[in-house]
């Protein structure tokens, strides 16, 4: 479950910024010709929603109802007793509590005269929820509106600027507990950097490590006892008010720290450029990037958009193993260059 | 593969061939992951992923990103992982490999739309049932991871009670007790708080309030083990406890005792849920055991934690020997605020196992 701090600053997020997304991709609805739009959420894929509304499912799952005009419908599979703390966390005034999504919808849809219907995602929407939609309301014409929604989100407006580098901050601080001291590294580092990162209040941070680069060079969920050995890398995916970054950084205990500092001050640089960037002494390895674009908060991007925030997971290698470094980036306008956030 | 997996795979074999399943698809994301681990082992952190087993053990997992891929391969080191774009597409290529084979999917509620039964090319019955049957009752490896979730569960209320003060926000509690249940191995933790007077209605996820003398501060902590989640619902004030609040409580150690006392393999959920209810009728708060006030008096443990059945007066569903759930009567009320108590407990032939240690008391920061 989501259980970091969920809560809802209006001086962080003015409701008249979640009001101008809406209004921007009614717009793409008009366009396209859609009475309404379906956007899902579950706390795995909060992301479209929190985007839209501030409101992040602590667990259950729901979908957000976006009419032309007036104001969008939360129905959510959670008890009428969290519809207060739903209010309290998010911008949204209509909420339907309900054990069968399905037929809610279907009922909010007729109800407003909704025939041709948008959903984002919606092959991997729940089955149950959109067969019992069709079912209970057979004259809807279903689309899916993955590609509106996705080319709506690219470009990172202000507010999700601000917010992401919030969390870059926090992965920041938290992530330098893991830099060798003059002892050794011991798996401790871990919780430190758990709940440094929750104290600081991030939204949720998934930890992941790769305890011995010389043997495997990936990272894996940490789950289980860990033993750092001489070179490591341990990678945090934070979250700050529904803002998602990751940020990776290797590490070797045998190095003088002036090596550690140039090949750190190499990395932070490089990452901006977006593209494979040469490490002294590594052979450059396979890039990805991530974005969000859709329901999840990180998902894989083959080109960035300008002005989106991308992190850029990289990985060199040498012959003592392999070099992993993630770092989040704002795209420029040129849709090339970059800088770090 | 570990014992608890080289169980879990002698039990869901032996279900296959004796139903004639060649294949299981099981679905599973970070909510709601148990079918997808009793076939896998593999838990899934981001995305949504998909595991096809067959009948000779082949395991085939599909997730949507490569950063999910790598997990899944560090975890999985015997199966075929497939990061895909289109999860749904990348399912109907592996299954339409398998020919006429005699496929079953689950869980079927929350299995995606393009690979629902309406969607699907191919014949594909639905096997919920099949696997509910070997998620409830659990073996002697599974029992043990819960037991062992259930000793972190108490410590971690431990570390809940020492670091609960006045002036303490929600979210750095839960900090400290996050910071705790990694240090201890669980990976994963289901926690809800509440914080203040007769004014809560319930519990949420951890705000910013910060704790005052005088406070009611409820909690479910829900660590895991091995995948398996255990859970322990306390109630503890911030400072002496007053008459009215310990008053209060008894209706719910009366209630909670009250449902254990008819709990054992054969019972259906519902007479569970009619005995802690009752004790509250008894007391003139039956208005308090409806879902303006309440959701479930207790439910399933296991991979989820929230599994079935739901401790309810309207399920019938039997609680077999071996299955392990929370009895928790928690509810508002209306003269002391929102409470909690509930304990896990092994469901046996002749009555019912508890692991934890922690009193069931109304709790304090003193004493």
């Amino acid at each position: 479950m989501r259980r970091g701090l969920l809560s809802w600053s209006e001086t962080e997020v003015p409701p008249a910024v979640l009001e101008d997304r809406l209004a921007r991709l009614r717009g793409r609805m008009a366009n396209e010709g859609l009475d309404a739009l379906l956007v899902y959420t579950n706390f795995p894929r909060p992301a479209a929603v929190s985007y839209l509304t501030h409101f992040v499912p602590y667990w259950s799952q729901g979908m957000l109802i976006v009419p032309p005009e007036g104001a969008p419908v939360l129905a959510v599979s959670l008890s009428k007793r969290v519809s207060n703390w739903i209010r309290e966390t998010a911008h949204v005034s209509e909420i339907i509590n309900t054990p069968n999504l399905g037929k809610e919808l279907a009922a909010c849809l007729k109800s407003g005269g909704h025939i041709r219907v948008g959903a984002v995602e919606l092959n991997r929407l729940p089955g149950a929820v959109i067969n019992t939609l069709e079912a209970e309301y057979p004259d809807i014409e279903l689309t899916d509106s993955t590609a509106l929604y996705q080319d709506f989100r690219a470009t990172a407006d202000e507010t999700e600027i601000a917010l992401s580098r919030r969390a870059t901050e926090i992965a920041r601080t938290a992530l330098a507990l893991a830099t060798p001291g003059d002892a050794p590294v011991q798996a401790d580092i871990l919780s430190a950097i758990e709940r440094a990162a929750r104290m600081a209040g991030c939204e949720e941070i998934l930890i992941d490590v790769a305890e011995d680069l010389a043997a495997d060079g990936r990272f894996r969920r940490l789950d289980g006892p860990t033993a750092f050995k001489d070179r490591y890398a341990v990678r945090l995916s934070v979250a700050y008010k529904g803002h998602w970054v990751r940020l990776a950084r290797s590490f070797d205990q045998r190095w003088p720290k002036d090596r550690a500092n140039e090949l750190e001050a190499h990395i932070t640089s490089a990452a901006g450029s977006a593209v494979a960037s040469g490490l002294p002494d590594f052979s450059t390895g396979p890039i990805g990037l991530e974005a969000c674009i859709g329901t999840l908060p990180l998902q894989s991007i083959v080109k960035p958009a300008a002005g989106q925030i991308v992190s850029v997971n990289r990985t060199w290698h040498d012959e003592e193993g392999a070099w992993l470094a993630s770092d989040p980036v704002l795209v420029g306008s040129d849709g090339k260059s970059a800088q770090p956030l | 593969m570990n014992m608890i997996h080289q169980e879990r795979q002698e039990r869901l074999f032996a279900a296959m061939a004796g139903e004639g399943v060649d294949a299981v698809m099981s679905w599973g994301n970070a909510w709601q992951c148990d079918y997808l681990r009793y076939v896998s082992d593999y838990s899934v952190l981001e995305g949504d992923a998909i595991a096809i087993i067959l009948s000779d053990g082949d395991l085939h997992l599909i997730v949507e990103e490569e950063t999910e891929a790598g997990r899944a391969r560090a975890k999985c080191p015997g199966a075929t992982v497939e990061a895909a774009d289109d999860l749904v597409e990348a399912a109907r290529r592996y299954l339409a490999k398998l020919g006429n084979r005699q496929i079953v999917t689950a869980p079927r509620t929350l299995l995606p739309y393009g690979l629902s039964a309406e969607n699907l090319d191919r014949a594909a019955a639905d096997g919920t049932d099949l696997l509910d049957r070997l998620l409830m009752t659990k073996s002697p490896a599974e029992i043990d991871a819960m037991r062992r979730a259930t000793a972190m569960a108490d410590a971690g209320y431990q570390v809940f009670r020492d670091a609960a003060k006045p002036g303490v926000a929600e979210f750095e509690l839960v900090a400290e007790i996050e910071g705790y249940f990694r240090e201890a191995g669980s990976p994963e933790n289901f926690m809800i708080i509440g914080s203040g007077g007769q004014e809560v209605r319930g519990m949420h996820p951890a705000g910013e309030r910060r704790l005052r003398e005088g406070d009611l501060v409820t909690t479910e902590l829900s660590p895991c083990v091995d995948g398996y989640f255990s859970q322990i619902c306390r109630t503890l004030v911030i400072g002496e406890p007053s008459r009215a609040q310990h008053d209060a409580f008894q209706v719910y150690i009366d209630a909670m005792n009250a449902g254990f006392s008819v709990l054992k393999a054969g019972v259906t959920a519902s007479k569970v849920a009619k005995a802690e209810n009752d004790v509250f009728r008894d007391y003139g708060l039956e208005e308090y055991t409806t879902s303006e006030y309440t959701r479930v008096r207790g439910h399933g443990l296991g991979l989820f934690l929230d599994t079935k059945p739901h401790i309810l007066e309207d399920v019938e569903t039997v609680l077999e020997e071996g299955a392990f759930c929370i009895v928790h009567p928690n509810t508002y009320h209306p003269v002391a605020g929102y409470m909690v108590l509930g304990d896990a407990a092994l469901v046996t032939k002749d009555g019912y196992r508890t692991f934890s240690s922690t009193p069931t008391e109304l709790l304090s920061t003193v004493g």
